[in-house]
């Protein structure tokens, strides 16, 4: 290329060839005609001298040296020299200087001149070159289109010129590598002042692309491949691209990979794979597929839609320290904050659970657990699986008052049953506490009989125990709503939980009834009275004190006073019961029933009662028993005489 | 002059220290037997429960009448006619312009006294003693009954040891074959009567060996629909067949319990002091069974009652007349020495 330029400033400098001074570049082998006189450059040292031929006379010249022609009244200065270059400026001197072009002394030929190759292609051509002029050293170069490389070979290696006797001739090749864009590049041979006009027509690569099968049936929700086949007419990297409907995704793969752009050399096969969405409805779409200039419509036909079906998440949750399923796991997915479904796992640690399609928070979390927080996406009518695996935590306890809230009488101690219990992964102390009413006394202790108290315990990992939370009243305590607190710290953690006790102080209640009698005779028909005296033993008052008798049936049985509205505590009722056996009772042993009635407490007893026929009966009998004995006697006497 | 031999003979029995001693063992034995029962209903009180009624403690107090009853009875009579042989009294009485058939019915006038005398004395008592005790008696008609009924057994008694004593040289005799008529009534004729039901019956129908080894295989638990029908079959036809052999059975022992004055006076006591007593007819035995609780049974009138027992009595009535004519064709045929 430089030598390209130095050539023209060469040529753009003829005009100038009249003034006194000429500065001139010269290549090696290049002859320049100066006024008539040869001036040609045989070859450069490297030591910068430079060998000129002048009318056929060699001079031997270094930087500043020159060659006279008096008679031409000319002289050659040697300037600068360049040996890399093989180029050395000369100072020509001399009145009216005219410059001419030395006629070409060799002729390059070749037979076929133009070629044809494809993109990146190499084309070969057979040049012969013939020395018409003086034996001599001829260099050769090649002039090349942007970005296209050439070589000049002979004998098998590459060449930089030839040395040709006078009238003698050669051959070698120009070698080609012809760039990408089609089109005819002109590619030109040059030596000294001949040169050669060679043409390489870079032809276009056609590309083909084609599929299988151009239509497939495909589920709403699934995705759909489609076997690509490309073919080339030559060596060409494309770009891939397939369009879509809205929503949809389409991907090339080649092996495993997913790839953007294919370098193809004749052809190759792809993979192009499809997503439709899970809400597509049913109908025909297009997808245009184009690998650089080549393009196929393919179609895919929606043959079910899943379209306001919701999408199914099947979950599976195990502990992931024993690697077994976790039950009553509590699953829950989220969507912007919100819980859209919530479940609770299986014994077999499954849940499954239901949502409109979308992206999702899927928090798993169970107590004594570290929770989980995963990103999932449902699909519409279709299955998505997740394994989760959950870690306890290292200390966690659970601590549970049976029944917190009470209700107790007066005098007496309330014991309220608790468990704690060790869930965490580590064995743990815990200190327990109870912040009791004003006044108020307050155990916690392992056995509710005992009043030995316990301000820690400590529970192995999973262990559970029971303890007793006891609070006494002071003496002085008044009826009414009581609260206290029970407080326990873990160790390990250092985590409190604290359980409200309430209490309600009543007062209590207590009945008994005395009957003034437990046995009784009653004639038969006849009333007989019987007191029955009736204690409330409790603190508060009773109300509605009535007695209830149960008696046979046909007896009469009347109670007064009928009822009592209230007796206070430690009070006494007295009751009179008026029984009457009915006239036809049997004579014999009866039992009735009396029961002290109040709206709070009842007690009841038995009395005894024993029914004679009227006295007569007995009497009679007697009676009856003397007069035979006495009729027996008479009739002894009277007969029982000799 | 019946009359003077009856007051005589009379006389002697209230005067005989064994009248005294037996009938006081009696009266002794029902008393205490009264009293027990006493004791037993204060400790078996049932609140609210009706008492016990008269026929279920009579019941109990008849096995005592019964059988100690039938002994004084018996001790009455066997020595009427040999003692008079052994004090040489007879012909003394004979002596006398009196006819031989005035003689024996004066004894038998004179015990009949006598017995009434212990009956009526027994029946005050032990009415007393209930009323004491504070049993509800709801029907002193059938008490009275019960108590004619005690009479009427009493008197075959006597005149059956009258009867072997006309026949007897010695009171010792007499004594001994009237003992063991007695018992002989009371209990052999019972297993006589098996045996000889259990020869006139027949065979007892046996289980046909089919039947056997269907039963066998529907025991192991594999027998099929079809054999469970034959089964059914078999075995219906064979308890129809035991059925009728029981029948034929019974009606055989009921005679033989027939002529069993004892088991005459438990059955005819059992429809005489219960008013819901029922007359059985399959069997030749009745149940003694009185169930006062059950008020579906229908309550049957004294008449009716004892129409239940027409054979009993029948027999009872037909024992004293044999006995009766045994003991007067005895002691008028006698030689008196």
């Amino acid at each position: 290329m430089k030598r390209l330029a130095s050539f023209l400033v060469f040529l753009l400098l003829l005009p100038l060839a009249k003034a006194d001074t000429v500065f001139l570049n010269l290549y090696i082998g290049d002859t320049v005609d100066v006024n008539g006189v040869s001036v040609h450059l045989v070859d450069i040292s490297n030591d910068y001298s430079a060998m000129l031929s002048v009318n056929g006379q060699n001079y031997l010249l270094v930087f500043g040296g020159n060659v006279s022609i008096p008679d031409r009244n000319l002289t050659i200065y040697l300037g600068s020299v360049y040996p890399e270059k093989r180029l050395v400026h000369l100072i020509l001197e001399g009145p009216e200087l005219k410059l001419k072009k030395a006629r070409g002394s060799v002729e390059l030929r070749t037979t076929f001149p133009s070629r044809v190759t494809p993109p990146g292609g190499s084309v070969s051509f057979t040049i012969t070159v013939k020395n018409l002029g003086e034996d001599g050293f001829y260099p050769l170069r090649l002039k090349l289109p942007m970005g296209w490389e050439g070589k000049l070979l002979a004998e098998g290696s590459e060449i930089a010129g030839v040395y040709l006797g006078r009238g003698e001739s050669a051959s070698f090749n120009v070698v080609v590598r012809a760039g990408k864009v089609p089109g005819d590049y002109p590619v030109v041979v040059m030596t000294g002042e001949s040169s050669l006009r060679l043409t390489v027509h870079v032809e276009r690569v056609e590309v083909s692309l084609s599929a299988d099968y151009p239509e497939k049936e495909v589920e709403a929700g699934r995705s759909v491949n489609f076997r690509i086949h490309l073919s080339s007419t030559g060596e060409v990297t494309l770009p891939l691209s397939a369009r879509v409907p809205e929503g949809w995704s389409a991907r090339f793969i080649a092996g495993s990979d997913v790839v953007r752009m294919i370098h193809l050399k004749e052809r190759a096969e792809l993979l192009l794979s499809v997503s439709v969405p899970s809400d597509a409805p049913v109908g025909r779409y297009a997808i245009n597929v184009s690998a650089g200039e080549a393009h196929e419509t393919l179609y895919a036909y929606v043959n079910r839609t899943h379209a306001g079906e919701n999408g199914t998440l099947s979950l599976r949750v195990f502990d992931e320290e024993s690697g077994s399923f976790l039950p009553g796991v509590t699953v829950a997915l989220y969507r912007g904050g919100k819980p859209v479904a919530e479940a609770k796992t299986l014994s077999d640690g499954s849940a499954v659970l239901q949502a409109p399609e979308g992206d999702y928070t899927l928090k798993v979390s169970k107590e004594a657990y570290r929770e989980v927080e995963r990103r999932v996406h449902l699909s519409a009518g279709s299955k998505t699986e997740e394994t989760i695996g959950l870690t306890r935590l290292p200390y966690y306890f659970v601590l549970q008052v049976q029944a917190p809230s009470k209700s107790a009488t007066l005098g007496e101690t309330i014991t309220y049953e608790f468990t704690l219990r060790n869930l965490g992964l580590n064995d743990d102390e815990y200190h327990l506490s109870i912040v009791p009413p004003e006044g108020w006394g307050a155990i916690v202790t392992e056995n509710p009989e005992s009043r030995q108290g316990i301000t820690s315990t400590y529970l192995k990992s999973g262990e559970e125990k029971r303890l007793y939370a006891v609070l006494i009243p002071p003496d002085s305590v008044k009826l009414g709503n009581y609260t206290a607190t029970l407080r326990v710290e873990s160790s390990g953690s250092g985590e409190i939980r604290t359980s409200r006790l309430t209490v309600s102080l009543t007062g209590s209640y207590g009945i008994t009834l005395v009957p003034e009698r437990y046995s009784l005779e009653v004639n038969a028909g006849k009333e007989k009275a019987l007191r029955v005296r009736v204690k409330n033993t409790g603190t508060s008052p009773l109300t509605n004190v009535e007695l209830k008798v149960n008696a046979p049936e046909g007896w009469t049985v009347k109670v007064s006073p009928g009822k009592v509205a209230s007796l206070g505590g430690g009070d006494w009722a007295t009751f009179t019961v008026r029984v009457t056996p009915p006239a036809n009772a049997d004579a014999g042993d009866y039992v009735i029933n009396v029961e002290a009635v109040s709206d709070q407490k009842k007690a009841s007893d038995r009395i005894r009662i024993t029914v004679e026929r009227a006295g007569t009966g007995k009497y009679a009998g007697i009676g009856i028993i003397l007069g035979s004995l006495i009729l027996l006697a008479i009739i002894l006497r009277k007969y029982g005489r000799r | 002059m019946i009359g003077a031999i009856a007051g005589k003979e009379f006389r002697d029995y209230l005067t005989g220290r064994r009248f005294l001693i037996i009938f006081s063992f009696l009266l002794a034995t029902i008393t205490l037997s009264l009293i027990q029962t006493k004791m037993g209903l204060e400790s078996w009180n049932v609140p609210g429960s009706e008492g016990p009624k008269m026929y279920d403690i009579m019941f109990g107090l008849s096995f005592y009448l019964g059988f100690i009853g039938a002994i004084f009875a018996l001790s009455l009579g066997f020595d009427a006619v040999t003692r008079e042989h052994e004090d040489r009294t007879l012909k003394v009485l004979m002596g006398h312009p009196v006819f031989r058939d005035q003689v024996i019915l004066g004894k038998l006038l004179g015990g009949a006294l006598t017995l009434g005398v212990a009956v009526a004395v027994t029946a005050l008592i032990t009415t007393g003693m209930l009323l004491w005790i504070g049993v509800t008696i709801d029907d002193y008609l059938r008490l009275f009954t019960y108590f004619l009924l005690i009479y009427l057994y009493l008197m075959t008694f006597f005149t059956m040891a009258v009867a072997f004593s006309a026949h007897s040289k010695s009171s010792g005799n007499a004594l001994m074959y009237s003992l063991v008529m007695f018992l002989a009534l009371m209990t052999i004729l019972m297993p006589i009567g098996s045996i000889v039901a259990h020869k006139l019956a027949g065979p007892k129908p046996e289980m046909p060996d089919e039947l056997k080894a269907l039963q066998e295989q529907m025991m192991q638990g594999n027998a099929s629909m079809e054999e469970m029908q034959k089964y059914q079959t078999l075995m219906d036809e064979y308890q129809n067949q035991t059925e009728k052999w029981f029948k034929r059975y019974w009606k055989i022992q009921e005679y033989f319990q027939m002529f069993s004055p004892e088991n005459d006076f438990t059955t005819i006591t059992n429809y005489v002091l219960n008013p819901y007593a029922e007359k059985s007819e399959e069997q030749g035995m009745a149940y003694m069974v009185a169930n006062p609780g059950e008020n579906e049974k229908p309550k049957h009138s004294l008449m009716e009652s004892l129409s239940f027992a027409e054979k009993e009595l029948a027999v009872l009535v037909g024992y004293l007349v044999l006995w009766f004519v045994v003991a007067y064709l005895g002691f008028v045929r006698a030689e008196i020495r």
